[in-house]
């Protein structure tokens, strides 16, 4: 039972993070976080609750609690375990580990240890594919995971002790003139002081005090600077959709559900350099007229999220933030949202659906975000990364930054590379740049001393290259003239002892798990297509599995609410047509 | 008003719809499941694809979603379109369960239908389907499947737009995920049963239908609900051959005696009309249908001999009648009270003036005024008024003249001796007297449908009326909108519709009405009372009409 005085303090909590937002509901996640950490997970008391002091339906509460995984139906452990098994853990080894584990802790996924001590749940891309195998334990996140400090882990705990944390920083590379990475090697660059001795907000009080909205639009879209979340949108187009109704509320929405597999590159940024992203975020505010932005953070990204916020109140404090900054006339409020776990949310209208305290289903377009987004005001959702450009770009001009490059896929792009390579890592490297160079000459070539087999070079959607077609610059237009594309810039290097099967069952694992639910050829066809996998992976495939598995595909292809259904169709066409004979050998 | 070619032919089309109902509108048919004009578009079953063209480019699209504009193109029949359609359905009957011969859907499917269409394929899922919750009790008159779900979504858009009491949701993510009502509640809103009608599928079905008939066995009557007075639009489906008798109503017509064994009224659908209803009935309305065919029915009139009531036939019992009148009337024309019922058609009502006002003089005539106190309105259809045709009492002028005596009355007229015959027309008498005045009355005439037990001591002639079904007739509702009752069955027993009775007994008075049907009548009431304006049968149309202009509402929704 919830005393008074939980109910008094959830009654505060909820008009505070109410006070965020144009309609109350949007502190439904918030509320539900507040709600899970009292009482260890959310009754349907608790959800009654929250309805009411939301004044919302309990019906709208229960769907979001039964839809994100990271909002608890039941009580779990005091020590609450998410292992990766996603693709990058994978090829180094999770699943021996999770059955390790599961062995160590005596049940099964979603059971709690008989002590309380602990329950594990597997979870989905973590977003930190360098040091992987990882897990979570609550908040706190283990890298470069063995069988050794697994165990360990596990029996510190048990003993009351703080465990041992091995994982390293994740590697970086040395580039000159740096676009993104410029603070990442230097400690404690998240810290104001430091940051702003390195020319953090400069070009934040040069936009206030000389550029007019529409300059920065130009210089953005001169600049070419594209959507580095996937979709390589031109950042400059986007914001120039949006109406210039000055009576107009409109919304900056930063997207930080970093999710697709084989994905880092946002993570770094957050936690090495957020000053930088919210001086772009200002700067992007006032380009199209918000004057609130919300940071969506993926609940994993615990760590990160607090370091933002840390640094979200240093610039509060500086009066990089809030009303009139700098007496510039301009004001912009920004904060934090959290997401619970589903992929899904990456994508923007599922993103503006959960911000509004809604189950994460994207929108049908029209009409777009930029005329009905946020509270059904217009709205630009941009990458963490992409945003992260804009400070060089102001500060160095258009030039500089298209010094490096391609026409068409302007400057320098983070690549995290992960797998089979000898240092995975975060790099940055000018558009255009080899991946042969990226994975043999930075990443130092394959572990082991083996042979590379394939590389999806753009997070797990997008199709996989064999290893004879590496002699490729990465950069949009060349990786779309072989058949790929460069996506998010998560690199996902496999050796020679990969089986590609294996490799499709457990992205196909992964759409299947993410797919939202809502529309029917994603709903149905994706977990088709992972049933047959398994299938065949388990040694019971079928004469006419491959034939039915890549019509499932080109029919889920092009025809879903949001691009998740093509997601999980392009690795399904690419392997099936670049190592036909490993599938075949399974279909008897 | 945008131009737009739909499979080459170019049409106008009003600015506010889209490609889906514009297609609709020209015949061309759009397979979907969770479009409903009504509500929020969702565009997620993806059934609804076309193909469009516009400024040299050419897409596949759910035509759900785009409006209608000038140029633009639609192709609704390109094997693309086909190969699109044939795949959703695949993807959805992947995982239906393809127990058809046990849904009570089968036959009004649109799976089954669309399978039709654009399926016939053979099934490539080699997989083990997809186990979920089936027979569910969600509410009074709700059962779920959660197996052959669609997740259109169309009834939780119902509960959370249109009643607004949020009862049902999807819970879950992904192919897991399932419609269900919220922990703790249960589906069982005055409007819950419109859910059965917007499901597609199967997944959600009525207690009071569920394996009572295939529905192919069903025939079908536009009708006007008789529970309140908005009078919505509905459709009677019923079964009047008794080898479909199910076994499960076995127990309900065993109470039944002659000339039927069987109920005929299978259920109630409700009928569009943008004016009345727009899609919906209320639960009252669509479950309120079981008197028609109720073992109580008076199905032979009943004559009080030696202080019994015993059964007579209908030629004897309106003599007794017409000479109770004829003897009362000897003395004076305000010794006979007559009392209707605004359940009584518009025809019915003006028989009762033709006969009882023209010819005889009455000045007692009057229509019943109380309401049950449990009776409510609301925001959406159900009026606060239960009757469906006060509109109409009021337009025939079914009130008292001169010094004739009136319902509020009509106590202290029989105690004083002012009234000593009371003709009350399908209204109970105790409802607007006491059992002292009833007692009081010399003569005792009720014309009703069931006579309950607490008035049999007080009755000396009860003749059978027609019920809801058995005859056709016009009503008037409350915004003054005159709508059309179809017949759909002969009437049980010797029961009659009121101006067929009223045709008899006035020949039996010697002032013949003159009619020989309701066609007749209808001419008649027509030509003489001026709100219906020398209208005809045919004018009324399955939507009505309204004539008397300040009484129109705004369209419902």
């Amino acid at each position: 039972m919830i005393n008074q005085e939980e109910k008094k303090i959830a009654l505060e909590t909820a008009e505070k993070l109410k006070s965020r937002y144009e309609q109350p509901k949007a502190a439904l996640m918030p509320l539900l976080y507040e709600v899970q950490a009292r009482d260890g997970y959310i009754s349907p008391e608790a959800e009654n609750e929250v309805a009411e002091l939301l004044g919302i339906s309990p019906t709208e509460v229960h769907e979001s609690v039964t839809f994100y995984p990271l909002l608890f139906e039941k009580p779990v452990g005091k020590y609450h375990i998410q292992f990766c098994h996603n693709i990058s853990c994978s090829l180094l080894g999770a699943e021996p580990l999770i059955d390790l584990l599961q062995k160590e802790l005596g049940v099964g996924q979603g059971e709690v240890t008989e002590d309380g001590l602990f329950s594990y749940q597997r979870a989905e891309c973590l977003g930190c594919c360098a040091d992987a195998p990882v897990m979570l334990i609550n908040e706190e996140l283990f890298g470069r995971l063995n069988e050794e400090t697994v165990r360990r882990i596990i029996e510190q705990i048990r003993a009351g002790k703080k465990p041992d944390n091995y994982t390293p920083l994740t590697e970086t590379n040395e580039i000159e003139d740096p676009v993104l990475s410029f603070n990442f090697r230097v400690p404690n660059a998240s810290n104001l002081k430091i940051a702003e001795a390195r020319g953090a907000y400069k070009a934040m009080r040069t936009v206030l005090s000389e550029f007019e909205p529409e300059k920065i639009i130009e210089t953005i879209k001169s600049a070419g600077l594209r959507g580095m979340g996937g979709a390589g949108f031109p950042a400059g187009l986007k914001w120039s959709f949006v109406p210039k109704d000055p009576s107009l509320t409109k919304y900056l929405c930063v997207n930080c559900d970093e999710s697709e597999p084989g994905t880092f590159k946002d993570r770094e940024i957050m936690r090495r350099d957020p000053h930088r992203l919210i001086e772009a975020s200002v700067i992007t505010a006032k380009a199209f007229g918000a004057s609130r932005a919300y940071v969506y953070i993926r609940r994993e990204f615990y760590e990160e999220k607090k370091i933002f916020e840390k640094a979200l109140k240093e610039a509060y404090e500086a009066g990089f933030l809030g009303e009139n900054i700098l007496d510039s006339g301009v004001s912009v409020d920004i904060y934090t949202h959290p997401g619970a776990g589903a992929y899904i949310c990456g994508e923007e209208t599922g993103l503006i659906n959960s911000i509004e305290g809604k189950k994460g289903w994207p929108r049908i377009k029209p009409p777009f975000p930029a005329v009905v987004g946020l509270f059904n005001k217009p709205t630009v959702v941009n990458n963490v990364e992409t945003l992260s450009n804009i400070p060089y770009i102001i500060n160095n001009g258009v030039e500089a930054y298209r010094k490096r490059g391609t026409e068409k896929s302007p400057g320098t792009k983070l690549f995290g590379v992960s797998g089979h390579v000898k240092r995975p890592g975060i790099y940055e490297l000018p558009m255009g740049f080899s991946l042969r160079e990226l994975i043999y000459g930075i990443c130092g070539g394959i572990t082991e001393g083996r042979a590379l087999k394939a590389v999806i070079p753009g997070g797990s959607s997008v199709p996989v290259l064999k290893a004879d077609e590496i002699d490729v610059d990465l950069d949009f237009d060349s990786l779309e003239a072989v058949g790929t594309y460069l996506g998010s810039g998560g690199v996902i290097v496999m050796d020679d002892s990969v089986s590609m099967p294996w490799v499709l069952e457990v992205l196909a694992r992964f759409y299947a798990h993410e797919s939202c639910g809502q529309c029917t050829p994603c709903r149905e066809g994706v977990v088709w297509m992972y049933e047959i996998l398994h299938r065949m992976n388990s040694g019971r495939g079928r004469k006419g599995d491959l034939e039915l598995l890549l019509d499932l595909a080109n029919n889920v292809e092009g025809q879903t609410i949001c691009p998740l259904g093509a997601a999980a169709a392009w690795p399904v066409q690419a392997m099936l047509k670049k190592f036909p004979d490993e599938f075949k050998r399974l279909c008897r | 008003m945008p131009r737009m070619k739909i499979n080459g032919a170019e049409h106008e089309f009003p600015d506010e719809i889209n490609v889906l109902q514009a297609c609709e509108q020209v015949g061309i048919h759009i397979p979907h499941f969770c479009f409903h004009p009504i509500l929020k578009v969702v565009g997620s079953c993806r059934m609804c694809k076309v193909e469009l063209s516009s400024k040299g480019r050419t897409w596949i699209d759910i035509s759900c979603n785009v409006a209608v504009q000038d140029g633009l193109e639609v192709i609704t029949d390109s094997p693309a379109v086909k190969t699109a359609r044939q795949m959703t359905l695949e993807f959805l009957l992947a995982n239906h369960p393809l127990d058809c011969p046990i849904c009570d859907d089968a036959g009004e499917c649109q799976l089954q239908d669309y399978y039709l269409d654009y399926g016939l394929h053979d099934s490539r899922m080699g997989e083990l389907k997809r186990r979920k919750r089936k027979a569910v009790d969600i509410g009074r008159s709700i059962v779920l499947d959660n197996e052959r779900c669609v997740l259109c979504s169309r009834c939780v858009r119902f509960v959370e737009e249109v009643t607004k009491t949020h009862e049902l949701g999807i819970f879950g993510m992904g192919s897991k995920e399932e419609l269900m009502v919220r922990p703790g509640a249960s589906l069982d809103n005055d409007y819950a049963g419109n859910v059965v009608d917007l499901c597609p599928v199967g997944a959600l079905t009525d207690k009071d239908f569920r394996f009572k008939r295939r529905v192919w066995f069903l025939q079908s009557v536009s009708s006007i609900c008789q529970l309140c007075s908005r009078g919505c639009n509905v459709r009677i489906d019923y079964d009047v051959n008794p080898f479909h008798e199910h076994k499960h109503n076995i127990e309900y017509s065993v109470h039944r005696t002659e000339p039927t064994a069987m109920a005929r009224i299978q259920r109630i659908k409700p009928r569009f009309n943008e004016h009345v209803n727009g899609h919906w009935i209320c639960d009252h309305g669509r479950y309120g249908y079981r008197s028609t065919d109720s073992a109580e029915r008076l199905l032979y009139p009943l004559i009080r001999e030696n202080d019994e009531l015993s059964k007579a036939e209908l030629s004897s019992a309106l003599k007794q009648v017409a000479s109770g009148i004829s003897s009362a009337l000897s003395k004076s024309p305000e010794k006979v009270a007559i009392v209707v019922s605004p359940l009584l058609a518009n025809e019915e009502l003006f028989a009762v003036f033709r006969l009882f006002r023209e010819k005889l003089n009455l000045p007692s005539i009057d229509h019943k005024l109380s309401i049950d106190p449990e009776w409510y309105g609301d925001d959406l259809l159900r009026t606060p008024d239960p009757f469906p045709n006060r509109t109409g009492c009021e337009w025939i002028g079914l009130k008292p003249q001169g010094n004739g005596v009136g319902v509020a009355e009509l106590n202290d007229a029989i105690s004083g001796g002012r009234v000593d015959t009371l003709i009350s027309f399908l209204a109970d008498p105790l409802d607007y007297l006491t059992e002292a005045a009833l007692k009081k009355l010399k003569r005792r005439y009720f014309i009703l449908r069931e006579l309950p037990e607490s008035l049999k001591d007080f009755t000396d002639v009860a003749l059978p009326a027609a019920g809801w079904g058995e005859y056709r007739g016009t009503f008037t509702n409350f915004q003054g909108r005159i709508q059309r009752l179809r017949k759909a069955f002969e009437p049980l027993g010797d029961a009659r519709p009121v101006w067929r009775l009223l045709i008899d007994l006035s020949a039996l008075l010697k002032k013949p009405l003159g009619w020989k049907n309701m066609n007749d009548v209808f001419g008649a009431m027509c030509h003489k009372i001026h709100f219906f304006n020398e209208m005809n049968w045919n004018d009324i149309g399955d939507e009505g009409t309204t004539i008397k202009e300040d009484k129109v509402e705004v369209t419902a929704k």
